[in-house]
């Protein structure tokens, strides 16, 4: 068995190749009509999968949200130059990964003509390769770290014209492609659950849904190689992996039987043949539906196919609806309706069945296919069922997209190689070495050893709470940039005196990095003792703009220390407890024991 | 190009572009280098189709392997056409519309024959049937008035081989040169002459050029219409393109698919992408049925200079001095140049001096306006006026390519005396009487 993983992400930065942000969002811009075309691939072949989506004849719709686009995602604009900190984050990764950074990035044109991309093709360019990942169950290899533009998100279809928004087009991602190395679907989650933890280690990638994508590629012995696009759950993963294997399984059964009876080589003898006659006084809801619209009903014989169609290949999906999947993909359809089925669930009677049969002349041992719709759409789904299922001499290499509960649906044909071309409209970038050895110097800490450099700091408990925590970025900005103070009241403040404001009800939205700087910058020249944190913090989010001293001012909170804190104790009596009692907030309770002697 | 340094490595391993190579445990195939890049970097394609640049440092060792790629060349396709449907030629002079990109590469070069442009192509068939001629391949930037002759000789030889009609692939940058070009020289043109350019190349999905091929093909095939035109996209959409007069089209965007418009016109038609049906928005000249009889004269030492605020009159001697025999001024606003000086611009009235000596000279000196909208006028200031009384002529609303183009070929066909005379003339739609009203004169609207 052969597992691999891709993994998308998206970086925080401008767009890759234009002067926009990157950043989603719709607006009233202007709407751009266009139509792809094929075009030859770099050997003079179209590319099958770029072909298939030109056969639909599809149209295309581009919204340009003002702030987020420009002429060049319209294509309407030669690319500017690749977004120098995109690429600096992309190699920040590479090193992470360990992985050889190219000398010169070539940028590539993807061929892509499903209309997510208004030039047709995708840009991208390899940056690193042979990288290496340490799992628990071993290494696996990175074979190629790229940098891409993403690409336009779609908004709806309809009858034909699909809608994008080019807000997405453009932003940069950074692809990661494990070797097939991954052992079994636990070890695959775990894989995207470690390059996940890497990306976020930088800080520069962007966060929140549909900002990271993980493909799979799984094959197993006598299977095919099969690209599931698009898991966003990561709990997903494992029940992806053994889904697919299950289908390739099944389907090799199938094949296998397939072959039995048609002895070698598939035929099907059988044309395309008009059934509306059939459905004149029809009473199945579906049909009658279509009727109306003006559609046709159209048959298909399958020889030798009788119970193979209705047969089970993986969980939740029979061999028909690997079928209907190629109908509906390559010919927009709503769906097939077999012999195998029970077909009085769609009001179809056994009188109308049986007229089928004989108009499509079924022997004992045959299956039938109907698809109802416009007639050409429904011959083309039809023709598509007829190509599946004489497709029986090997399981299908295809792109498959994923579905919400870790199964998948045939999408199109595995593109050919001939894909890539390079994208002369933008230099080649020379990586110097002072370049390297500049982000080597600002590498973050790996996953494991940040924990580990956390509980140095923190012990084990506190520094598991901070670990992963929204609070860690901001924890090491303050600790980092004051030496003197102490680790654990950083995080102490963030972990839970924050918190234990926001729920007393105190809006702490207002406090910013800096204020927190500031308020341990001041601490820290003991301008105020640590139990006066909360009172101080409470303050500045009521008061917001104000600095911390502001804060001890008003409140009355400086620290009283050395002579005045004796001519306070000479004052009041040398009794510890009343003193910490009256004057907690201001006295720090070491310096007291240490003038009471204790 | 490789740096000499690589170049000879390369050449001390036998390894030459194209061969498939091993370098610091990375296979593929050794590319060319591009014009861009570091030239001490080799670049190789990796088995999984990209690129990469790998840095040439000495002691590097560069394996030959098996497996050289050579470009597959598509094959030739037998093409049949419909002998009902009218012969619409198409005659190729290079730019982005008729190249295609070599995918090995990413250079662009030069295609085509009919076949492969039907290839490409397919639906030319169900319009026409294509006869091409390959007639040159020059980017438009390099095109001169030496290229006109020679591309008005061969459609004049299309015609007079049977063509209802002429397309002539061409560079967007200088198109509406040359369509001002022939438009002037293709006297009596019985049958449309349409340029068609592509602003995006043809090797993406996008690319403008097959639209605007089919639209300029199907209206050189079925309209009825004779004279010179240029067919472009008319808006950002993939919907229809304009059908512009060769004399009132000018490329307005560098970038954009529908750069060229119509100015202080509107277009002549236009042909839907969707059915290729030709719509005109106004009265036209029809098809005709006379000889064509090309008037190719053309007086190259004409020059065009743009006025602005710092311009000395070194620049105007400069023609004078070099025996130039026309001159169009882009001027400023209503068609003025600084030509008046205080104590602070003296330079301005030797401008104005040496504007003097030029006209001296024997030199025609034609003015029209950067505005690039709107006539040139110039009774209205006393700068136009002193103008006029040194002998400028007034372009009218004539755009300051198409009377550079004018200039050239009405000096070359009917000497200066005569020329100087027709400057006004209205000879092949340039100058406009009147000017219509519109909300927004960039969209003619």
């Amino acid at each position: 068995m052969k597992i691999g993983i891709e993994i998308h992400q998206r970086l925080d930065s401008g767009k890759l190749f234009c002067s926009c942000p990157s950043i989603q969002a719709e607006g009233n811009g202007v709407s751009v009509y266009r139509r792809q075309r094929a075009v030859a691939g770099e050997l003079g072949v179209v590319d099958p999968a770029a072909m298939q989506e030109f056969m639909r004849k599809r149209h295309f719709s581009y919204e340009a949200a003002p702030n987020s686009s420009c002429l060049v995602e319209t294509d309407d604009e030669p690319p500017h130059g690749m977004d120098e900190r995109a690429l600096d984050i992309a190699l920040e990764v590479c090193l992470l990964l360990k992985a050889r950074v190219v000398d010169e990035v070539q940028v590539m044109r993807k061929t892509v003509i499903d209309g997510s991309n208004t030039g047709g093709f995708q840009r991208t360019a390899i940056v690193g390769m042979d990288g290496v990942l340490q799992t628990s169950r071993g290494e696996v290899g990175i074979p190629v770290i790229c940098i891409e533009e993403e690409s336009s998100g779609i908004l709806g279809t309809e009858g034909g014209l699909s809608r994008f928004g080019l807000d997405r087009l453009g932003i940069p991602l950074i692809e990661i492609a494990t070797d097939p190395t991954i052992v079994d679907g636990e070890h695959a989650q775990e894989v995207a659950e470690k390059l996940g933890m890497i990306l976020r280690a930088t800080g520069k990638v962007q966060r929140g849904i549909g900002t990271i994508r993980q493909d799979l590629n799984v094959s197993i012995e006598g299977g095919a190689r099969v690209e599931i696009k698009g898991a966003q759950e990561l709990k997903l993963i494992r029940r992806m992996v053994e889904i697919e294997v299950e289908r390739q399984e099944g389907l090799i059964e199938i094949n296998a039987e397939m072959k039995k009876r048609f002895g070698g080589e598939p035929k099907f003898k059988s044309e395309v043949l008009d059934l509306t006659g059939l459905f004149s006084s029809t009473e199945s809801k579906l049909l009658k539906k279509v009727l109306g619209q003006g559609g046709r009903i159209l048959g298909l014989r399958m020889e030798n196919l009788k119970e193979l169609v209705g047969k089970r290949v993986c969980e939740g999906r029979r061999f028909g609806t690997e079928l209907s999947d190629y109908a509906k993909a390559e010919a927009g359809v709503g769906g097939i309706i077999h012999s195998d089925e029970d077909l009085a669930g769609y009001g179809i009677r056994d009188g109308e069945k049986t007229e089928i049969e004989k108009k499509l002349e079924l022997g004992p041992r045959d299956a039938f296919v109907i698809v109802a719709d416009e007639e050409e759409k429904a011959r083309k789904a039809l023709e598509a069922v007829r190509k599946r299922g004489a497709h029986f001499k090997e399981v299908p290499k295809e792109t498959r997209r994923a579905l919400p509960e870790g199964a998948s649906a045939y999408m199109r044909p595995l593109p050919g190689s001939a894909r890539l071309y390079p994208e002369t409209d933008v230099p080649p970038v020379r990586v110097k070495s002072g370049r390297i050895d500049g982000i080597r110097e600002r590498l973050p800490l790996m996953p494991e050893e940040r924990l580990r450099h956390l509980e140095e700091r923190l012990g084990k408990e506190l520094a598991k709470k901070m670990f992963n925590s929204k609070e860690e970025l901001v924890f090491e900005l303050i600790v980092n940039t004051n030496q003197k103070v102490e680790p654990q009241i950083v995080a102490v403040t963030l972990q839970d005196t924050i918190v234990n404001l926001r729920r007393e009800g105190t809006k702490v939205d207002g406090i910013t990095v800096s204020h927190l700087q500031d308020l341990f910058v001041e601490y820290s020249k003991e301008l105020f003792v640590k139990a006066a944190i909360p009172e101080i913090l409470r303050y500045m989010s009521e008061n917001v703009g104000s600095s911390c001293e502001e804060a001890v001012e008003k409140l009355g909170l400086r620290r009283v220390s050395g002579e005045e804190l004796k001519k306070l104790i000479e004052e009041e009596g040398r009794d510890f407890g009343a003193i910490m009692k009256k004057h907690r907030l201001r006295v720090e309770a070491k310096e007291v024991k240490g003038i009471l002697g204790h | 190009m490789y740096s000499q340094m690589v170049s000879e490595k390369l050449r001390g391993f036998g390894v030459s572009v194209g061969d498939r190579i091993r370098v610091a445990g990375k296979e593929g195939i050794l590319m060319p280098k591009p014009e861009t890049g570091d030239p001490d970097c080799i670049v190789m394609k990796l088995d999984n189709g990209y690129n990469i640049g790998l840095n040439y440092e000495e002691g590097i060792v560069i394996e030959k392997l098996e497996g050289r790629v050579e470009l597959e060349k598509p094959e030739p396709r037998e093409v049949k056409f419909d002998e009902k449907k009218p012969v619409v030629a198409i005659i190729m002079t290079g730019g982005t519309i008729a190249s295609r990109v070599d995918y090995r590469t990413g250079g662009v070069v030069p295609a085509f024959s009919a076949s492969d442009l039907v290839s490409a192509v397919p639906e030319l068939a169900q319009i026409a049937q294509i006869r091409c001629k390959a007639l040159m391949n020059v980017f438009s930037e390099n095109i001169r008035p030496e290229h006109y002759k020679y591309m008005a000789g061969a459609v004049a030889e299309e015609i007079s081989g049977g063509a209802d009609g002429i397309v002539i692939l061409h560079g967007t940058d200088t198109m509406h040169y040359t369509a001002a070009a022939l438009s002037f020289i293709l006297r009596g043109l019985p049958v449309p002459v349409v340029l068609v350019g592509a602003q995006r190349s043809s090797d993406r999905g996008s690319s403008d050029a097959a639209m605007n091929l089919l639209c300029g093909v199907s209206f050189a095939a079925n309209a009825d219409y004779s004279g010179v035109a240029v067919c472009m996209h008319g808006t950002l959409d993939d919907k229809f393109c304009h059908i512009h007069s060769g004399t009132r089209v000018r490329k307005m965007h560098t970038s954009r698919r529908d750069a060229f418009k119509s100015i202080d016109a509107k277009p002549i038609a236009t042909v839907s992408y969707e059915d290729w049906k030709i719509e005109f928005s106004g009265e036209h000249a029809p098809r005709g049925d006379g000889e064509l009889h090309p008037a190719s004269g053309l007086e190259t030492k004409v020059g065009l200079l743009k006025a602005y605020p710092g311009m000395t009159h070194e620049q105007i001697a400069f023609f004078r001095q070099n025996g130039y025999r026309g001159l169009v001024v882009e001027g400023t606003g209503l068609g003025h140049l600084p030509a008046k000086g205080d104590e602070n611009s003296r330079e301005n009235d030797l401008v104005f001096e040496e504007l003097g000596k030029l006209i001296e000279s024997g030199c025609l000196v034609v003015m029209t306006s950067q505005c690039i909208y709107g006539t040139v006028s110039m009774n209205v200031y006393s700068t136009g006026r002193d103008l006029q009384k040194k002998g400028v002529l007034s372009g009218e609303g004539m755009l300051p390519e198409v009377a550079y183009v004018k200039l050239m070929w009405l000096i070359g066909n009917y000497g200066p005396e005569k020329a100087k005379a027709m400057v006004a003339e209205n000879i092949a739609g340039e100058i406009l009487e009147r000017r219509a009203v519109s909300a927004d004169f960039e969209k003619g609207e």
